[in-house]
């Protein structure tokens, strides 16, 4: 039975979070202080992803997707998620959200400063970063300092409950954190490259969301440029000639839709 | 021998297992990323990779069955139109911004001597839902330049015919100049 309530555990952390944050001084400050009012949530994307996510109006978690595809059966959709998931991979994330109320409905996203994001390198080629205001009127976020499996769910049988009480923070308490987890790194990476050192390939703030994501909230929409023009240059050769490959024509239909879904929403991608 | 974990279809990424080690292998396939067996996990349980565990004899092996996996996929998705019907759709979309950047691209093809795939990016541009006057006025310029390099094209071209004695054999045998497609023709 799933009686956690990781949201709750967040809010009942901030007292904690803040006093560990108050032992730091100069640019741990300075740190806190940037992510406070710059920090947001950003969500990597694949294409299709972010396709179904701008027509649909809405970004499901993978066990919405299930439920939508099963039609609500929740056997079939147990069963698809299963199947779409592999067994491997699918133990530990079935582990941890099926220890949360709201589990099914976590959406995962990362600390964003600035620059890349976590696009481009492993995950996706597109990034979502969700405004201010949006996240201020949001109450079912939790901010947590890494990977959430990595780091608390060693195996499929094991929890560390302790380490995610000690650690999970609010959305106010986001820069405390970040102030947190990154206080040792403070002679490492300079000023310049905190948004690198706060987020860039398997290093990252976990944001973790059950509200539901609109497009309406979208502040940037990033691209990476590589893909971006790879897209661009298949509706180019559409454009210009007859005789195309299938494959070139899949990637001139991909760029009409998704410059039709960004439309929709008064949307432009910045190429990153 | 190369193992599949993962793939996102649309954009042609998986994540394999090459010998010991994870990586992603990604377009234009040149350089393989480093990746961890964590990262795979995040990418099919939260960003919608397809998991999919399978051998493949060799690399070309892979990146075919990603190719056929990209057109596969858009087309279960999306309805069969043919190419004319997604030339109109796309030409409905394009933005300012983006139509600036295929006039460049025809002015290009121009100064590298491709009139006609630069005359046939021209006219079909003319038919944007978002094109300006200055869009307009930039096309009619460019056409201009285009049917101009033709005229130098062909008369370098029948020049080159005649120093051969072409023009004489051709005259001899009642054999008309071979045609040329006129740039200032529409395309279809």
């Amino acid at each position: 039975m799933t009686t956690l309530d990781l949201f709750a555990m967040a809010q009942e952390n901030t007292e904690h979070l803040a006093s560990e944050c108050a032992k730091h001084t100069g640019l741990v400050v300075e740190l806190a202080e940037s992510v406070a009012r710059d920090g947001r949530l950003s969500v990597t994307m694949t294409l299709d992803r972010l396709r179904a996510f701008l027509e649909d109006g809405r970004y499901l978690s993978r066990w919405e997707e299930c439920w939508r595809d099963a039609a609500g059966d929740e056997t079939k959709a147990t069963q698809l998620m299963s199947e779409r998931q592999g067994g491997d991979w699918y133990g530990p994330r079935a582990r941890f959200e099926g220890s949360f109320l709201h589990g099914k409905n976590f959406r995962y996203g990362a600390l964003y400063l600035s620059g890349r994001a976590l696009m481009g390198d492993k995950y996706g080629p597109f990034c979502t970063v969700f405004s201010g205001d949006a996240a201020a009127s949001w109450r079912l976020i939790a901010w947590l300092p890494e990977n959430s499996l990595a780091r608390y769910v060693p195996d499929e049988s094991t929890l560390d409950l302790e380490r995610l009480r000690r650690e999970v923070g609010a959305h106010g308490s986001r820069h405390h954190v970040a102030a947190i987890k990154h206080a040792a790194d403070m002679a490492t990476f300079s000023r310049d490259a905190w948004s690198t050192m706060l987020c860039h390939g398997d290093r990252f703030i976990e944001g973790i969301v059950a509200e539901d994501l609109s497009p309406a909230m979208i502040e940037r929409m990033l691209a990476d440029a590589a893909v971006w023009e790879t897209l661009k240059a298949a509706a180019r050769a559409v454009l210009q000639g007859d005789d195309v490959t299938p494959e070139t024509e899949a990637d001139a239909s991909r760029f009409t839709d998704l410059r039709a879904a960004l439309a929709k929403w008064n949307l432009r991608e910045e190429m990153v | 021998m190369l193992t599949l974990l993962a793939y996102a279809p649309d954009e042609r990424w998986a994540f394999a297992r090459d010998g010991g080690r994870v990586v992603l292998v990604r377009p234009p396939f040149q350089n393989d990323v480093a990746a961890s067996d964590a990262e795979v996990g995040r990418a099919v349980t939260v960003l919608g990779f397809v998991a999919l565990e399978r051998d493949f004899t060799s690399r070309r092996a892979l990146l075919e069955f990603l190719s056929d996996e990209s057109v596969r996929v858009w087309r279960e998705r999306a309805p069969a139109k043919s190419l004319d019907s997604l030339r109109r759709d796309l030409l409905a979309v394009l933005t300012v911004t983006d139509l600036d950047e295929h006039i460049a691209h025809a002015e290009k093809k121009i100064d590298a001597g491709k009139l006609d795939d630069a005359q046939t990016l021209l006219s079909r541009l003319l038919t944007a839902s978002a094109l300006t006057p200055q869009h307009r006025a930039a096309i009619a310029a460019m056409q201009q330049r285009a049917q101009s390099a033709w005229r130098e094209q062909e008369a370098r071209r029948r020049e080159a015919l005649r120093a051969l004695g072409a023009v004489r054999f051709m005259r001899l045998t009642r054999a008309p100049l071979p045609e040329r497609s006129d740039p200032l023709k529409p395309a279809a």
